[in-house]
C-alpha cells in the first residue's frame, strides 16, 4: 500500500497471488469493489497469471509424460515468442499432441499432398478471379492474410484449397473424406522448411502444406482452420487476434 | 519420519511414492519447463534430463512438499547451467506505472492467452523464472524464495515488477489488444 493506503502494483500482485495477509486482503478487496479502475487493473493481472498457468495446460494435452528422446516431439518453433504463440489456448487446441509426432508412414502418407503443394506452386504466377472462399474458412484466411487463389478437385472427392499472401507466402489445404489411417488427433509437423498439419473431424480429413512460412504463424493458421473445421463457424476473436498477430513474411 | 528415503547400498532409491506425487504435479513441472525453454523439444530434453538425474538421486525427500520444490530446483538448476547465464535481477529505481502499463486509455482490454505468452518470452530470464515457478509452478512466496535462495520479500516485489515488464510487453505494437468486452469484470 502507498501513502494514501491505496494498493501499489506490488500489493495488487500479492493480493492476485494470495500472498496478501487476511486482513490486508480484505481492505483491497472491499477497495476494489468500490473503485473500477482497479477491479479493471486486478482483472488484467488475473488474466496474465491465468495466461502464464496455461503452460501446464498446453503443455501437456494426455496423461504420460513427453515422449522418450526416440520419439520425441519434431516441432521446432522459431523463435521463443514464436514458439509459444504456437501454444494455443487449450479450449481452442485441446488435441495439441505431446504423444509421439507422425513417423515417417504418416509423412509419407502425407507426401502425395505436398506434391500437388509443390506443383501448384511452381505453376502458380499470378492469380486470375479468386474463386469463393467456403464460409467456414473465410473469417480465418481473412485474419491471416492469405487469399484464396484456387480451389480445385483432388481426385474424385478431395478439394485443394491453396492461398497466397502479400509477401508470396503459399499454403495449401486439402480436404478430403475421413481416411481409415487418419487419426482426429491434430498433428503438426515441421521438417525444415516443409510444415506439414493434418487431421480429421468426422468424415472429413484435412492436410495443411507450406514451405517457407514461419512455423508459429503456420501453427496459429492451422488451429484456427482446424477449429472451424470442427465447427464450420468462424473461429472465435481470441483466435483472430492471434492470426493477425502472427503475420509475418515468408522465410526466404 | 525419515526426511529423506536414502540410498540403500549404494542405488539411488525414487520410490513408487516418489512416482505417485510426481503424477500429481507433473503437468506443472513440465510446463514449467517450457515456459523456460526456447520451444517444445528443449522442454522435453529438460525435463527428460530432470527425470533422469531426480532418478540417479542418493536421496530423495520423503514429504511432499519437499520433493516438489527438490524436483523443481532440479529442473530450474539444469536450466540454468544450460543457459550458462547468472539470473540475475536487474535493480530499477523506477517506479512502475501500474496504471499505464495495463490501462489502455482508461479502458477495461481483454488479455488474450496467446498474447501473454508471446510477451512472457520476451522478458528477462529472472522474470520468466519467478513467473513461472508461481504462476505455472503453483509455489507460494514462501516456496519460491525457497528455491531461489531469496528472502520472501524479494520474492514478492520481483513477481511484481516481472508482471509490470509482462503488461509493458503486451503493450507492444506488435501485441494485438483485443477490443473491450462489455460486462466483464
Amino acid at each position: 500500500m502507498n501513502d494514501s493506503g491505496f494498493p501499489n502494483a506490488e500489493t495488487l500482485s500479492a493480493y492476485v497471488d494470495g500472498e496478501l495477509p487476511p486482513e490486508q486482503a480484505a481492505r483491497v478487496a472491499a477497495l476494489i469493489a468500490e473503485d473500477p479502475e482497479l477491479a479493471g487493473q486486478v482483472s488484467c493481472l488475473h488474466q496474465m497469471k491465468a495466461g502464464i498457468a496455461s503452460f501446464a495446460d498446453v503443455a501437456l494435452a494426455e496423461p504420460g509424460p513427453p515422449p522418450m528422446p526416440a520419439h520425441r516431439n519434431r516441432w521446432h518453433p522459431a523463435a521463443l515468442g514464436a514458439a509459444l504463440a504456437a501454444m494455443l489456448a487449450l479450449a481452442v487446441f485441446a488435441l495439441w499432441p505431446v504423444q509421439p509426432q507422425p513417423g515417417e508412414q504418416a509423412l509419407a502418407a502425407d507426401a502425395v499432398f505436398v506434391d500437388l503443394h509443390d506443383t501448384w506452386s511452381a505453376r502458380f504466377e499470378r492469380a486470375g478471379e479468386a474463386p469463393l472462399t467456403p464460409d467456414w474458412l473465410d473469417t480465418a484466411m481473412q485474419a491471416t492474410g492469405l487469399r484464396l487463389v484456387h480451389a480445385g478437385p483432388v481426385a474424385d472427392t478431395g478439394i485443394h484449397y491453396a492461398f497466397v499472401g502479400s509477401n508470396n507466402c503459399r499454403l495449401s489445404l486439402f480436404e478430403g473424406p475421413a481416411t481409415v489411417r487418419g487419426t482426429s488427433a491434430f498433428s503438426l509437423t515441421n521438417r525444415g522448411y516443409l510444415l506439414n498439419a493434418n487431421w480429421q473431424t468426422g468424415e472429413r480429413s484435412y492436410v495443411m502444406v507450406a514451405r517457407n512460412m514461419d512455423s508459429a504463424r503456420f501453427a496459429t493458421i492451422a488451429a484456427a482452420v482446424h477449429a472451424a473445421s470442427l465447427t464450420r463457424q468462424p473461429p472465435d476473436a481470441d483466435l483472430i487476434a492471434a492470426l493477425s498477430a502472427a503475420r509475418q513474411r515468408c522465410l526466404a | 519420519m525419515r526426511a529423506s528415503v536414502a540410498a540403500k547400498g549404494g542405488r539411488p532409491v525414487f520410490t513408487r511414492e516418489h512416482h505417485a506425487q510426481l503424477s500429481g504435479f507433473r503437468r506443472n513441472l513440465f510446463g514449467y519447463a517450457c515456459a523456460l525453454c526456447a520451444d517444445t523439444a528443449t522442454a522435453e530434453d529438460l525435463y527428460q534430463d530432470t527425470l533422469v538425474r531426480a532418478m540417479s538421486a542418493r536421496a530423495v525427500p520423503a514429504d511432499g512438499r519437499a520433493f516438489r520444490v527438490w524436483m523443481f530446483r532440479i529442473l530450474r538448476n539444469l536450466w540454468i547451467d544450460r543457459i550458462r547465464t547468472s539470473v540475475r535481477e536487474e535493480e530499477s529505481n523506477v517506479v512502475v506505472d501500474f496504471d499505464s502499463n495495463l490501462m489502455m486509455n482508461g479502458e477495461e482490454v481483454t488479455i488474450n492467452r496467446i498474447a501473454v505468452r508471446q510477451a512472457f518470452t520476451r522478458l528477462e530470464k529472472h522474470h520468466q523464472d519467478v513467473l513461472a515457478l508461481v504462476d505455472v509452478g503453483g509455489f507460494s512466496y514462501e516456496e519460491t524464495a525457497q528455491l531461489l535462495d531469496l528472502p520472501r520479500g524479494t520474492v514478492m516485489s520481483r513477481v511484481s515488477r516481472a508482471r509490470a515488464a509482462l503488461a509493458h510487453e503486451l503493450r507492444d505494437e506488435r501485441i494485438v489488444a483485443l477490443p473491450v468486452r462489455r460486462g466483464r469484470a
